[in-house]
């Protein structure tokens, strides 16, 4: 066979056997997007931080990426070109590593390409909440494409009619529930959601980098494995499980310092972490991801605060506190409360504050 | 041979006793969705509200024939068998999800909500059922998966998500799934496979 017909073949075999997983995978990319962008508004009109948005999100993409790896997997065994793989030709073996990597990459592809532009999106609101981790985009899309070759190679095994949709929920299963639990090994080194985190919270960003390089070394490590079977020389595999293997151990022992994602929030008389002051007279003070909403609530809370200047206790500054007993605001302080950032918001917050009988005395500490 | 030999209804029976089992066994498991309730903070249900997407998956999926061309041919003749299967195959598996929700219940001491995953059955089922005759039964689990993946996060917070909605508070949702489900099985025993 001439290079030429070589190259013929394969193009018509991608358009014949390929087009309908990259069909999927792009139909997959809009609905990622679509979701992503109504479930990161809502999230952050309550106030959630951004980087929990992405995680909270990614929970669902898990299960994706598996059933499409899975499903990329059981019709490339239906191809049935076993027989051929087995054969040891060069030509074979390269047209075997661009088989099993091509739906792999198309697939991971689309979702690191979803993840972005929902970053983007989510940087360009404006009423965005706290920082967003760079650290964690890499750690969920290294997440998110590890569920595919994962997926691709259940689909290979066990070809069966099932196969795709049970290991859509077992992805489903882990990342809600095994991963789930606070400060444990497991919610750190299974892919998992944003496990609490409101806007009280602080990120560890020594945990949110293990992450990336332990769910980046497993990545590198399945990728060498199929790489392993494909054309890649024994040097270049002999390097990439080193450094998969170096990855691997440095984000175990740097997780391992913490395996929690926040701090233990904020306790009586704490100030507010990274708080954001505007204004004076009152001065509103609110966690970062409140940033959009300080100035408004500090125009809604003037007039309040003016009808104060000449008693023995006026108000001067103004606390976002989060809800619950042991929350007093620190010294000098007055706490409010706000379940939404959304603009326009500060009026409920007033009206709560004015509904409250024993606001002054109880949530109004002594200068 | 009968029709029944062709559908390999033991395999899928076998597979929801299997699936009764499981839901038994993790009656007390959490799932943590990534929505948010009403109030802001992140919504979970137990794992037993997604078992009646899994049985009518096994219901769905279970339609599957090997002798498709022979069935092309003859559908009229086979309608009927394939009226007994899948009500067979309904029963069978909505017998496991209540053994299974009773002994969830059992185990994480909950109250048992029978009714309420009886519905959601139906309704996962109905969906399934009148898609796969056009989908074929390879693929038509993904019509009740993805009404559960829907429930679970775009529609949490409206009247018709089965997950949050008990009978007392959306009593359309009972009728909608109880026709659905009639729709489906209709639909599966007139329209001839699609493979």
């Amino acid at each position: 066979m001439t290079p030429r017909d070589t190259t013929t073949a394969w193009v018509w075999f991608y358009a014949t056997r390929r087009l309908p997983l990259i069909a999927a995978a792009l139909i997959v990319l809009l609905l990622l997007v679509t979701i992503a962008q109504r479930w990161a508004e809502e999230r952050l009109n309550h106030g959630l931080l951004m980087t929990a948005t992405l995680y909270d999100g990614a929970t669902m993409i898990y299960a994706i990426a598996a059933c499409l790896g899975a499903w990329g997997g059981l019709r490339e065994h239906r191809l049935s070109l076993r027989v051929l793989d087995d054969s040891d030709t060069a030509s074979w073996r390269r047209g075997r590593f661009v088989r099993i990597a091509g739906p792999i990459c198309a697939v991971t592809g689309s979702i690191a390409l979803a993840s972005i532009i929902t970053a983007l999106t989510m940087l360009a609101l404006p009423h965005r909440s706290g920082p967003l981790h760079v650290g964690a985009i890499i750690a969920l899309i290294s997440m998110a494409g590890l569920h595919v070759p994962i997926g691709y190679y259940f689909g290979r095994c066990f070809p069966h009619v099932l196969t795709v949709p049970a290991v859509g929920g077992a992805a489903l299963v882990i990342a809600s529930s095994l991963g789930n639990g606070q400060g444990t090994p497991a919610s750190i080194l299974l892919p998992s959601g944003g496990v609490g985190g409101d806007a009280f919270s602080t990120w560890n960003p020594t945990t949110i980098w293990a992450q990336a390089v332990w769910f980046t070394g497993l990545l590198l490590t399945v990728l060498s494995l199929i790489a392993w079977r494909g054309t890649a020389t024994k040097r270049v595999v002999v390097i990439a499980v080193a450094l998969s293997a170096t990855l691997i151990c440095a984000g175990v022992s740097l997780a391992s310092q913490h395996w929690t994602r926040f701090d233990a929030g904020i306790t009586n008389g704490e100030p507010i972490p990274n708080a954001y002051c505007v204004g004076k007279e009152p001065t509103v003070c609110v966690p970062p991801a409140y940033r959009g909403i300080a100035a408004e609530l500090a125009e809604t809370f003037r007039p309040v605060t003016q009808q104060t200047a000449n008693t023995d206790h006026p108000i001067t500054t103004l606390e976002l506190r989060p809800r619950g007993i042991g929350q007093t605001p620190t010294p000098g302080a007055t706490a409010i409360h706000l379940d939404t950032a959304v603009p326009g918001a500060s009026s409920i917050a007033l009206q709560e504050f004015l509904e409250t009988p024993v606001w002054f005395m109880e949530e109004t500490a002594t200068p | 041979m009968t029709f029944f030999a062709a559908r390999h209804w033991r395999f899928y029976a076998t597979l929801g006793a299997l699936a009764a089992v499981l839901i038994a066994a993790t009656g007390g498991l959490t799932l943590r969705l990534p929505t948010l309730d009403e109030w802001g903070q992140p919504l979970t249900v137990r794992f037993t509200a997604f078992a009646p997407a899994i049985f009518a998956i096994l219901v769905t999926v279970g339609t599957k024939t090997h002798y498709v061309s022979l069935e092309r041919t003859a559908h009229r003749n086979l309608s009927r068998w394939r009226l007994v299967h899948i009500l067979t195959t309904l029963t069978g598996q909505a017998v496991a999800l209540t053994l299974g929700v009773i002994g969830g219940a059992y185990v994480s001491g909950t109250p048992a909500e029978v009714p309420e995953r009886l519905i959601d059955f139906a309704l996962f089922a109905g969906v399934g059922l009148v898609i796969a005759p056009l989908s074929g039964a390879t693929l038509s689990w993904i019509a009740p998966l993805a009404t559960a993946i829907i429930c679970a996060t775009l529609a949490v917070n409206t009247p018709i998500n089965v997950l949050t909605q008990s009978i007392a508070e959306a009593p359309q949702l009972a009728v909608t799934s109880v026709v659905l489900c009639v729709a489906g099985v209709i639909a599966t025993a007139i329209l001839p496979s699609r493979e």
